[in-house]
């Protein structure tokens, strides 16, 4: 069989066992040794107990999803094998200690436990099974090393050798007994690193610009790139780790992050700190989402420029804390009472989200308006390759600021002052002759609370001007593939990595020419103010139109269909918790007719 | 400026009602503004939605009109953004007591640097006179015209359990008394709750000023002694058990606040942070 261009690798077993630990250990490994890697991780809303997964897939090539078929299943316990083992081909394998196998499935029986041992630790046994995946996929025995050091360094040389000796004993299990199999699940051919793909020359030796990281991970570092100096949140999954990373990192880059009692007060806070002129945020899921819209209606009218992050999950109410759904489309771009302006960005994976984050920043600043920053659990806790990042390419941008000596010349300044393009100039407290009311009432152009009608209409029409200069402003739909393509499939959000990859993979299957339908994929990444003008520009062109949405309803179609008037008929709709994997986008490809 | 109405009024007349509290508690406001010789671009009051939020019109200063029970946390917000800039909230008992009560225990909690002054009148009078969590039992309201049957919240006990460190009471029919407060208030390093004890002539007829005189005493005139923790809980719940409320300070302690206690705020505000050479992505 020779080096395979990509495998999927999955370890199972109970919260506690260390699933995503070890997991990650292996990711990060294959990823610094230049590999592509997606890191998935599947667990129930508990702290013990409850089945764990991290799934790898590793390739050749950049990758941005994960598959239902798995080649390696290391499972450390029995319910692991029950669940997954419709996930197994005829060439996948098990590796376990001692578990009953009832299909004729091929499967590794190694003593982790008794391994784990002997190195003092019983708990390593997730330690000495990454040994053996070491080994099946053709590495070096002192591959994990540098993971290793980089874990365990700073607990002493003890604890560092401790876990080396597990990772020692289950490579060289493998080694001594179950040698043949290498050849099957091996990533390396010969001494080459990587080789038999077109685009190995993106993939490079891991260095500053290359991150393996999750979108929480890569938003938290866009936002202290854009100088984002206050963070309000308050815990809630699939959003918690953002204020957990930038909690850790707040004196590094001397931001504030803080704990607010509640989703309420932690937008009151960052708009209090808005004011001030700091760029502020706040993130959160759709239930802490839901409680906040009340400021977000506040933000827009007084004006405040703010970036609230939604990482999504299945709901309504609690629903599936640790699963992923798209629900929240129509009710970001609609949230609040009233009608107001608001920008409405969603990454599909972490590079966009590093990148887009800060562009966020900047439009909310520019268009003094509420920045949502719409994700889901998918993207939030996946681990992605990342590549050639830029720290400096998306450049601050401050603006809409009054500067102090104009404002002391200017008799009577107009914090809300009717200008051609909608957006008034900032001064902020502490600034001399700027005193103003930031006015959650209807107000006049300095502020003052009004309820005559000529100029309730004047500010409302001031809001809504700002939306003709960001429809200029905001970036366009990307189209990945051929513009002239038998399918188009349309998409936000996070269906990217998915869909992408079933095209890439869908044009490496073998079927007869004729029967080969060319795809391209339409990715909405900014949502609202809707780019109605390009999206019907490509959509009435199009031949046929296939939706993808992780949700009941298809939101974006309902949403294209009011703004574009295209009525989008094939819709492939997904709700059960899960992330579309690869090969449904495949099969839904081959099938389309 | 030589005068607190010269310095901090704005263009705009008050709309509150005659005789209204709201009138004792501004020039109250004003006056210590005035007398701490603060600037109006120095201040930074956050406003309730309510009649006293309504103030946020009348009164010369940076303000954020917020929502209805929500006047902490952007003036927290504030405070973070900008450790230079006087911080107040202005709150109805409505709003303080009612709606974001939470924000009155975790403010009190974290200690942050702000002044909160709530006009208690025990009623909703901008939206015409409802029974509000102070309202006392038996009180015949719109929405309780049999009479209250719950019981009013004792705020200041709660208060001072959440971890306020400067209490105090005031009347808003004793301005100068009130003004002094007010002024130890926002000179107080850490939250500083007053509450006001306000008559609303057109929706309250029982709780009149005259009301007030019968039950209130200065505790300044009575030697007592604001940093004694076990007699300050007896003073919150004075009212309650002898039918008598003290004003003036009630209690107040020296804690750092959550500010100071921020290292990233030691050299600079927030706002004034230069925000080039940044290099996230660092491994």
């Amino acid at each position: 069989m020779g080096n395979k261009h990509e495998i999927a690798i999955k370890i199972g077993g109970e919260a506690g066992f260390g699933i995503k630990t070890a997991g990650l250990s292996l990711a990060r490994t294959l990823f610094n040794k230049g590999f592509g890697v997606f890191g998935y991780s599947e667990y129930p809303s508990l702290i013990r107990g409850g089945h764990n997964t991290y799934q790898i897939n590793v390739a050749n090539r950049k990758i941005m999803s994960a598959t239902v078929n798995i080649d390696i299943l290391v499972a450390l316990n029995q319910e692991t094998i029950e669940l997954h083992a419709a996930e197994l081909g005829k060439n996948s394998v098990i590796i376990h200690d001692g578990l009953k196998i009832k299909r004729d499935v091929k499967n590794i029986d190694i003593p982790l436990m008794e391994l784990a041992s002997k190195t003092g630790n019983e708990l390593a046994r997730n330690t000495v099974s990454l040994g053996a995946v070491a080994y099946l996929i053709g590495f070096e025995e002192s591959a994990m090393n540098e993971e290793l050091t980089e874990k365990f360094g700073t607990k002493g040389k003890k604890v560092l050798n401790m876990n080396k000796e597990a990772v020692r004993l289950g490579y060289n299990f493998i080694k001594n007994n179950y040698s043949s199999l290498i050849s099957h699940y091996s990533l390396l051919s010969g001494k080459t690193k990587i080789s038999g793909d077109k685009k190995v020359e993106e993939y490079k030796e891991a260095s500053a610009n290359t991150h393996l990281m999750t979108a929480n991970e890569a938003v938290a570092d866009g936002m202290i790139q854009a100088g984002c100096k206050l963070y309000s949140a308050y815990p809630m999954t699939p959003a918690t780790s953002i204020m957990h990373i930038l909690a850790a990192k707040q004196r590094e880059y001397n931001l504030v992050v803080h704990q607010a009692e509640d989703e309420i007060s932690a937008i009151g806070v960052a708009l209090g700190a808005a004011t001030t002129g700091v760029r502020s945020a706040t993130g959160t899921s759709g239930g802490g989402f839901a409680l906040m819209t009340e400021n977000l209606g506040l933000a827009a009218m007084t004006e405040t420029p703010v970036v609230i992050i939604n990482s999504q999950r299945p709901a309504p109410a609690t629903g599936l804390p640790t699963w992923t759904e798209q629900g929240d489309l129509q009710f970001m771009i609609r949230a609040a009472h009233g009608e107001f302006p608001r920008i409405v960005i969603a990454p599909g994976d972490a590079q966009e989200a590093y990148y887009m984050v800060q562009d966020g920043f900047n439009l909310a600043e520019k268009f003094q308006v509420p920045v949502i920053f719409l994700m889901d659990k998918i993207i939030s806790e996946s681990d992605f390759s990342l590549y050639d990042i830029e720290t400096n390419k998306i450049q601050i941008k401050r603006k809409g600021f009054i500067d102090d000596n104009e404002l002391e010349r200017i008799e009577n300044y107009k914090r809300y002052e009717l200008t051609s393009t909608g957006i008034s100039r900032r001064a902020v407290p502490c600034q001399v002759n700027g005193t103003h009311i930031i006015n959650s009432d209807e107000h006049d152009e300095y502020g003052f609370s009004t309820e005559r009608s000529e100029m309730r209409t004047k500010m409302v029409d001031k809001r809504f001007k700002k939306v003709k200069l960001m429809e200029t402003e905001i970036p366009e739909p990307i189209m990945y593939g051929d513009v002239n393509a038998d399918l188009t499939i349309v998409g936000w959000g996070s269906v990217k990595g998915a869909v992408i990859d079933a095209i890439e993979e869908y044009k490496n299957i073998k079927i007869r020419e004729y029967k080969k339908k060319s795809v391209n994929f339409l990715h909405i990444v900014y949502l609202w103010p809707f780019q109605s003008k390009r999206v019907k520009a490509v959509l009435s062109g199009a031949r046929n139109i296939l939706l993808v949405e992780n949700n009941k309803t298809g939101q974006l179609g309902e949403l294209i269909r009011q703004e574009t008037g295209i009525e989008i008929k094939n819709k492939f709709l997904k709700y059960d918790g899960r992330p579309f994997f690869r090969e449904e986008i495949i099969n839904k490809i081959e099938a389309f007719k | 400026m030589d005068t607190p109405n010269q310095k901090f009024n704005t263009a705009v007349s008050p709309t509150w009602c005659p005789g209204c509290g709201n009138y004792g508690i501004w020039q109250a406001l004003k006056t210590a503004l005035f007398e701490l010789r603060l600037e109006t671009h120095q201040v930074f009051i956050s406003y309730d939605i309510g009649c006293f939020g309504n103030g946020c019109n009348f009164t010369k200063t940076y303000a954020f009109h917020s929502l209805h029970g929500r006047a902490l946390p952007p003036a927290a917000g504030a405070k973070l953004g900008n450790k230079n800039l006087t911080v107040l909230a202005l709150s109805g008992d409505g709003g303080a007591y009612g709606e974001g009560i939470q924000h009155l225990i975790h403010s009190a909690r974290y200690n942050i640097d702000v002044a909160y002054l709530v006009a208690n009148n025990q009623r909703f009078s901008l939206t015409a006179g409802q029974a509000s969590p102070t309202t006392r039992a038996n009180a015949k309201t719109p929405t309780t015209p049999f009479g209250e049957i719950k019981q009013p919240i004792n705020s200041l006990l709660l208060s001072l359990m959440s971890g306020t460190t400067f209490l105090a009471r005031g009347f808003a029919g004793d301005q100068k008394h009130l003004a002094e407060i007010i002024k130890q208030a926002i000179e107080h390093k850490g939250f500083a709750h007053i509450d006001i004890l306000q008559p609303c002539v057109t929706f309250n007829k029982e709780n009149s000023y005259e009301w007030y005189k019968n039950v209130i005493y200065k505790l300044e005139e009575h030697k007592y002694n604001p940093s004694d923790r076990k007699k300050a809980i007896e003073k919150t719940q004075e009212f309650e058990l002898e039918n008598k409320m003290p004003i003036g300070v009630i209690y107040k302690e020296d804690r750092k606040t959550y500010e100071e206690q921020i290292p990233q705020l030691e050299e600079e505000s927030l706002c004034y942070q230069k925000l080039d050479k940044i290099n996230s992505l660092q491994k």
